[in-house]
Order: structure tokens, then sequence, then C-alpha cells
């Protein structure tokens, strides 16, 4: 999808044809589609959204793609939709939409897939005769068909990968046409929360003839960089073109300045070079975007014509130096993300992703893998805006299932198209360094395995050759082995690795810290970076990171809490003697292992972290204090139960655990003016310490000093009974388009203004105005209820509300109340 | 500077293996259960990852783990590890997998 387009994602490109702009109107045709509005025309043009006015009905039935179905009692839905976060009718052992029943339990937390139809009446008016039209799906969860008017269009089986189908052979030039979409996800499909639907964007491209730039057919890429100048290597696929056509491709500035131009006879397959003085070159500091226009002329008049973003960058990975960003060494400070949105389910917002993007940002992340599976392309184009890089993952499975029906079932078949959508569609965005071709895959060491490894390797570097490639190595990397003359990648030929890491360019470890300095020692010519890491082991990555160049940093898992994956990283309190492993079961439904919580939130080990990458000097939290007979079991994957609290007022006189988080050498801890606890710190500590005091009720406050001198200070106060509830909207305006979303969060406050902790208390929101609630929920790890209701339980004293808007302008009021509080209110312009 | 590129390469041969010192962290714990007796032996001494080896998630990964690093996830001890890892090396070359 061009990525201006998706920045504001309500505008059209028009393309002109001969002297004028042609718009294409699709329009009603009969009372019967009264409900299928499509509120604008589509013209001429590329990446145009077609997300309006469908139709859903969710479960199976006979008949449901025919032109001819009665579709009169759908439910109409806007997209992206995601079914599975949808409330389930009422019944025993269900809130919301969850359900201890669901057949994948904790993997998809809680919650139920099945089989979902989608319809769509739409209608050309004078379409040129010579018109190609093509619709394009993002991303349907998990597998689709799609119908037009009763033809079967193709069946796609990836559910992060785009695709696209050619309506032109089945088009009704003159009538309605309806578009069906059978999407279903059937038995144990992930593990973790995927959603249901269409639930990625959908566009229609309208192109005037049969010659056109070809999917994905533009590659471009910074082959020389200096600071007077850059060399830029761009190659376009084309199709259906003769020599008489021309392609021209320009390069603007951000101000919207020509900088550099070529132009080429048209052909199958045309290389340029783009020649750019005074380049300003993309990095995670300074994300300068070019936008990149590829033009197909006939006559010198655009026929075809699409823009993309792109940063002029050259990655660079090698032992010595790590990896450097146009020569400046960068270490990663990186988070592992699945793609849901949290309370909006799987549901793909620009909004939500680029929001997702800067809550990381604002705590010092500057890398995300996204895991297990190609991020949306507006979570790329947001990375590409803010300057964070992005690791690309193909797959989570071969040909050895983790569950019994996720992708395995369809690799052998399907890996190659889905492999080149991801690498070709996300090829050209900035934030992109590399691209990994599978999460702890069962057989990759096996002899069939090393093969396939070679393989995908070997498939990317044909469709992209100018990044590298790696997957995520978990436990026994294998035998040490040589690769075959003619089969090591490019330097390697004669070389020892282990099995797993052969046809690797850069290798990922899960969870093997200690491996890394000593596999650098065998294989020294290797460059490692931990693709998932245990919150608790922060430091020790850190310190790694910091001192060896080999090592280029780390992706936690996760930096942001998930739906799925159930209490993965929750701390239970288990009696004292319970056995050491306790088993997960509903409501909780959230993995509970990230850094920012479900809505957004900073949990502790995030403030250690804080302190640890240099973003603070001193945090501090308490131990939630473990009732009497019990112990917390704490897991790997996860952190002890702590809270920014000073309020316990089941704890007076009891010992509660302050933890101080700080950089400093030596802190204080005060406790209502009175020192209650000093502690040196050295290496060993890792910048943290536990000072156990007696629980009054007053204020705590910690300082941080290093070499005698003041670095920081905390203090927590005791709140006291709950007042108000207040509205914060994270933006007072937004757009109106109807993919425009306002997040809101909704706090609890005790008469002083400070949150009040600990408190899961009934909020509920009024809306006036143009625009729907999409979400409203907390952070806790439990299932409580709806995602979607109007009322919602806060968790930690906190909720968010997510507002998305109808279409036009206006000013959106909400009120929230909460029984014996003082309301709140907010408000917001759609502009 | 220049930008690096990572070229495709034109066909696959097997890599060849380098010469390794038989023990309980350089095979993974699928080619050693593949030998009755070494997997009655390692069953034998550990009969928790004998329970958890009924479940169809560990079954798939096999292949990736090595008894030492079924240590790290807690399937087996570390005394477990090291009796077994002693009684692996101590294998006559005929009584170890075909790797």
């Amino acid at each position: 999808m061009s990525g201006r387009t998706q920045m504001r994602p309500d505008r059209r490109q028009f393309i002109k044809v001969g002297a004028t702009a042609m718009l294409v109107p699709v329009a009603l045709s009969s009372p019967l589609d009264a409900r299928s509005v499509s509120r604008k025309g589509i013209g001429l043009g590329r990446d145009q959204r077609f997300e309006l006015d469908w139709l859903f009905r969710r479960g199976a039935a006979e008949g449901q793609e025919a032109t001819a179905f009665d579709d009169s009692g759908w439910r109409k839905v806007d997209l992206p939709h995601d079914w599975s976060i949808e409330d389930l009718p009422p019944g025993p052992d269900r809130l919301g939409p969850f359900d201890a029943k669901a057949e994948s339990g904790g993997d998809t937390g809680f919650t139920i897939g099945g089989e979902g139809w989608y319809r769509k009446h739409f209608r050309f008016s004078d379409l040129p005769s010579t018109a190609q039209v093509e619709i394009f799906f993002e991303g349907i969860s998990v597998v689709s068909d799609v119908w037009l008017n009763g033809r079967h269009l193709g069946e796609h089986v990836h559910s992060y990968t785009p695709f696209a189908y050619d309506l032109t052979p089945h088009l009704d030039r003159d009538g309605v046409n309806i578009l069906a979409v059978r999407v279903r996800n059937i038995g144990r499909t992930s593990r973790w929360y995927a959603g249901s639907g269409i639930y990625r964007p959908v566009a229609i491209n309208v192109l005037p003839t049969s010659a056109r730039i070809a999917q994905w057919g533009v590659s471009a890429f910074t082959r020389r960089l200096d600071d007077a100048s850059a060399e830029i290597d761009v190659i376009s696929r084309l199709e259906h073109v003769d020599p008489a056509l021309m392609l021209r491709t320009r390069l603007y500035d951000g101000s919207g300045k020509k900088v550099a131009e070529a132009t080429s006879r048209a052909s199958g397959e045309v290389a340029q070079t783009l020649h750019l003085a005074k380049p300003r070159p993309w990095s995670p500091a300074s994300p300068s975007l070019y936008t990149l226009e590829t033009s197909l002329l006939s006559n010198e008049k655009v026929i075809d014509s699409l823009d993309q973003p792109f940063g002029v960058r050259i990655v660079t990975f090698d032992p010595d130096q790590g990896m450097r960003i146009n020569g400046e060494r960068i270490k990663l400070r990186g988070g592992c993300v699945h793609h849901d949105n949290g309370v909006l389910g799987a549901a793909t917002f620009a909004d939500a992703d680029e929001r997702r993007v800067l809550l990381h940002k604002a705590r010092g992340f500057n890398a995300f893998r996204s895991s297990h599976n190609p991020a949306s392309s507006a979570f790329r184009a947001a990375c590409d805006r803010h300057g964070m890089l992005l690791i690309e993952e193909a797959f989570d499975t071969w040909h050895f299932r983790k569950r019994a029906n996720d992708y395995h079932l369809y690799f052998k078949d399907h890996w190659e198209d889905d492999l080149a959508a991801l690498v070709l569609s996300a090829r050209n965005s900035p934030s992109v360094i590399m691209w990994s071709i599978g999460n702890e895959v069962p057989e990759r060491a096996t002899p069939v395995g090393l093969e396939w490894s070679w393989k995908l390797a070997n498939a990317v570097h044909r469709l992209d050759p100018t990044r590298p490639v790696t997957a995520a190595i978990h436990s026994f990397a294998g035998r040490p082995m040589v690769a075959a003359r003619g089969t090591a990648p490019e330097g390697r030929e004669g070389k020892l690795d282990y099995s797993s890491n052969l046809f690797l360019d850069v290798i990922g470890y899960n969870y093997k810290l200690e491996d890394i300095d000593a596999d650098h020692a065998l294989f020294p010519e290797r460059v490692f970076y931990a693709s998932e890491s245990f919150p608790q082991n922060a430091y020790d990555y850190w310190a790694l990171a910091e001192r060896a160049p080999h090592m280029l940093g780390e992706f936690v898992w996760t930096s942001m809490d998930y739906i799925g994956e159930a209490g993965l990283g929750l701390a239970q309190r288990v009696p004292v003697n319970a056995p050491p492993y306790v088993p997960v079961k509903f409501p909780i439904n959230n993995a509970y292992c990230g850094d920012i919580d479900l809505i957004g939130g900073q949990k502790p080990q995030s403030m250690w972290r804080d302190v640890v990458w240099g973003i603070s000097p001193l945090e501090m939290t308490v131990g939630v204090p473990v009732p009497e007979g019990m112990k917390e079991h704490v897991v790997r994957q996860g952190w002890p139960q702590e809270s920014v609290s000073w309020t316990w007022p089941d704890s007076i006189g009891k010992p509660l655990a302050v933890r101080v988080y700080s950089s400093g050498d030596r802190v204080e801890l005060w406790l209502n003016g009175r020192k209650v606890g000093d502690r040196t710190l050295g290496p060993v500590d890792k910048m943290k310490t536990e000072i156990k005091i007696a629980y009054e009720p007053g204020t705590i406050e910690a300082i941080a000093y290093r070499q005698g001198i003041e670095i920081g200070r905390k203090t927590i106060a005791t709140a006291s009974t709950p007042a108000k509830v207040r509205l914060v909207p994270e933006r007072s305006r937004i757009g109106r388009d109807r993919n425009a979303l306002a997040f809101l969060n909704v706090d609890i406050l005790d008469s002083a203004g400070r949150v009040m902790p600990g408190l899961q208390q009934p909020v509920t929101l009024t809306i006036n105005g143009p625009a729907d609630l999409i979400g409203f929920g907390a952070a806790g790890p439990r299932a409580v209820g709806s995602f979607q209701s109007h009322q919602a339980l806060t968790f930690e004293g906190r909720a968010l509300a997510v507002l998305r808007a109808r279409g036009k302008p206006g000013i959106v009021r909400i009120e929230a109340q909460s029984e014996s509080l003082l309301g709140g209110a907010a408000t917001i312009r759609l502009e | 500077m220049d930008a690096p590129t990572y070229p495709p390469t034109k066909t696959y041969s097997p890599p060849i293996a380098a010469p390794f010192e038989f023990s309980g962290s350089t095979v993974s714990a699928n080619e050693l259960l593949s030998v009755p007796a070494i997997k009655d032996m390692i069953f034998a001494e550990a009969p928790g990852f004998k329970l958890a080896t009924q479940s169809p998630q560990l079954q798939t990964h096999l292949s990736n783990f090595s008894l030492f690093s079924l240590v790290d996830i807690g399937l087996l001890t570390q005394a477990q590890f090291d009796r077994l890892d002693a009684r692996l090396r101590a294998l006559p070359a005929g009584a170890r997998p075909a790797l």
C-alpha cells in the first residue's frame, strides 16, 4: 500500500488519462443494496480504501457466496474487523468474548474463531472498457476464500501476508457486483491471539489499461552513500508494456521538492540509478523520508503511478563494529511484539499501530521483532516515520506443527508465495533491517531442515539481496558443520558453524545469553543478537551489548502485553507447598509478560529497564504483599507482582518490600521524613535493591546518589479514598475519516489527584457526537468482560477507551461515570 | 560507503559435519531417544522427562533440545544431566545413534 495513502487513508489518487481526470463512481444499484452504501466514489487509481459498508455474518452456511444469496439480515461492518474480540452470547464461564471452553484455550486467550462471511455490493459507472480492477487484502485471519459474482477467485492461507485478486475478468461492468469472502479460523490455529476476519486494510486498484507497474514491483536500494551524494538503484518490474511506454522514477524530499529523476523506456524489468546530491539519510535518530514516485507513461501521460516512502540508509553488520547505520554504531534496544492492538483485538488501524510504536519509543526502544509473522504495513510505516528498526519474521512453523491446525498444514505448498509477499511488499521500508525465516522451528537442525534453511534463506536473498537473513534459534543450535562449496553464503565458504546457523547472515538466539560470547569465541566472524530475552535479564543483556561488538542487542519477550499465551509471565500466588509448576486457568487470558501493559501503561519491569537503559536514574515500586500461607510463583518470562503504590491498608506494621531501581551507587529510603534505609549499589546488584520496611501510611521517598551527588528522587504517597474519574484524551483533535481513532485514558483518582492503585472500579461511558466506542477495557491479566461495552472495570485504577470517527467532522463529548465518584468528561474535535 | 549485499547461491549440497565429541550437550534429545537402549537409560534416570515427552508439543521440539538444554527449562536436574552425560560419553561408538 502506498505510504502516503496510508498516512491519509481517505485520500484517493486520481490518475490523469488523456487531458482530464476520470472519476468512476461506485453507486447503489437497487433498494436491496440500500444497506451497502459506498459513501465515496472509486475512481481510477491505486490504494483506494474499500473498507466501508461490508456485510457480515458469523457462521457457516451453504451458498453464501452466491450472487443471489439473501444477505438482507446481515450486519453492516466497516473494516478492519475482528470477530474474535466481539462478545459471545452470554453463557456459563463466558466473559465478553472469552470462553473457558474455547478450543485453543489459553493460547488465544480463550477466544473463539470459527467461520465468518463478508459480502459487499458495489458497482461502477462508466468504467472504461480497458480498465483493470484489482482488490488487495492486506491480511485475513486465518484461511480465506474470495468470490466475485459467484466465481471463486482464490484461497489464501497465511494470516499475515498480503494478496490480491484480479477482478476484471469476472466484473459486471454495468450491474451490481457481489464480493463474498469466507474466513475460517477452525481448530487450534495459533499459539497466540490472532483474531478472526478481515482484520487488515482492503483496497481497490483501478488502472486504465493492462499495462502497469507489477504488484510490489519496485525495489529501491541505497548502494552508495556519503555526505555529498547517494546512489540509489531502482529496479521496476512492469507488466503488459511495450517499448513505446516510458518509466519515470522520481525522488521527492520531505518538502515535496524533486531531487532526483530517471526516465527509461519501459520493458519487463527496468533498472535505473538515481543520483541524489546532499542526501538526508534515514536513521533512528533522524528518520528522514523521501517519496519515491514510479510512473508509467504513454505519450507523456501517466497511466499508472505509485508512491512509496523511501529512506536513504546503509546498514552493515560485522563482529568488530556490530551494527552500523550510515557508519554509526547502534545497539538494538528491541521488543518482540505480536500484532494485536489490545482491547481492539487484531483489527489493524494505522492510529493504533502508530500509538504502539510511540509508546515503545518513549520507553527507549529503537527496534521491534514482529513475532512471528509479518507486521502490518501501517506498523511498518510508523517505524519508518519514527526511526524504529524492524525485523520482519515470515514463519513460526515450517513442516512440523506447533499446534494442530497452524500454518504447517500449508507451508509446503505456500511458503514461496507467502515469503515473496512479505519480502516484496516490505523491502523498500528503511526500518526493515533483517528478514527472519523462522522462529524456533522444530526441524531446523535436521538434515531436511538444513536444506529448508538454505532454501528459505536463498529465496529471500533472491527477492532482496540487500538485507541479511536471520532466524530465532533456541536451545540446541546443532553440531558444527561446514557449508559445501557453492552453498555457503558469500564469505562463509569453508567456515565452521552450528548447523542451525549455517545459512543465516545474522544469528538470533532466544534465551541463550551465556552462549553468545561462547559461540562467538568458536565462530569469531559471526554476529549475534538476542531474538528473545527474559525481562529479568535486562541488565545482563545490556551489559553484554555494551561490552561486545558482536552482540547487537536484545529483543525482550515481550515489550508489550498481548492477548493469548495466557499467564505466560504472570506471577501467581500459590500455597506455600504448591509444586513448582502452576497451571494457568481461565479467566487468565493475557500473556502478562510485557514491559508495557495491554493498554499502554508501564509495568514494573519497564521501570527497571528505564534505569538499565539510562532513561531514568531512579525508579521505585513496592512488592504486592503475599497473603499468609502463600508464596509468589515467579516465572522466568515474568516479574514479581509489584505496584507503584504506598497504599496497603491491610499491611500496617507488616514488612513490605520496597524495590529501588537505580544507576546510582547509593540509595536512601525515607518514610514520613525518617530515614529507614540506606544501601550502596555495585555492579553485582545490577541496578536494583530491595529494602524491607514496616508499612505505615504516608509518604515514602527514595533518593539516589552517585559519588555523593543526588541524581534522582522518587516519592509515592498513600492514596485516600477514590474520589473522581478522570478522562484524558491522548489527542484532543483527530481526523474525521473512518479509520481515525481517539484514545482516552480513564483513571480513578483520590481527592489529591493520585491514581488509585489496586482498584477495580466499574466505569460507564457515554458518547455524544460523530464517533463510536470500539474498545474499552483495562490491562489486567484476567478476563473480566467485554472489550466493546460502554462499561468496563479498571485495573490498578486505570482503563483505556478507544473511539472511531464516523466519517464526518464535529465535536465528540465523552462522559465517564462511576458510582459514588465525581464523573469526568472530555471532548475531542474531529477535523 | 558502499552497501553490503547478500546474494543467493546456486545449488544446495548437504553440509559436511565436523568432528565432535559425543555427549549430552552435542546431540539432540531426539537423536538420543531414537536408540531404544539410550531412551530407556534416559527415562530411567529422569521419569519426569519421560512424562513430559508424552506432550505433543514437546515431541515436536525434541530435535531442538540437547539434554543439557533440558536442564535450562527444568526437565532435567543438573545432577541427572551429569550422570547421563557421563554414561553417554562412555558409550561405545556402536551403541550411539547414527548421526
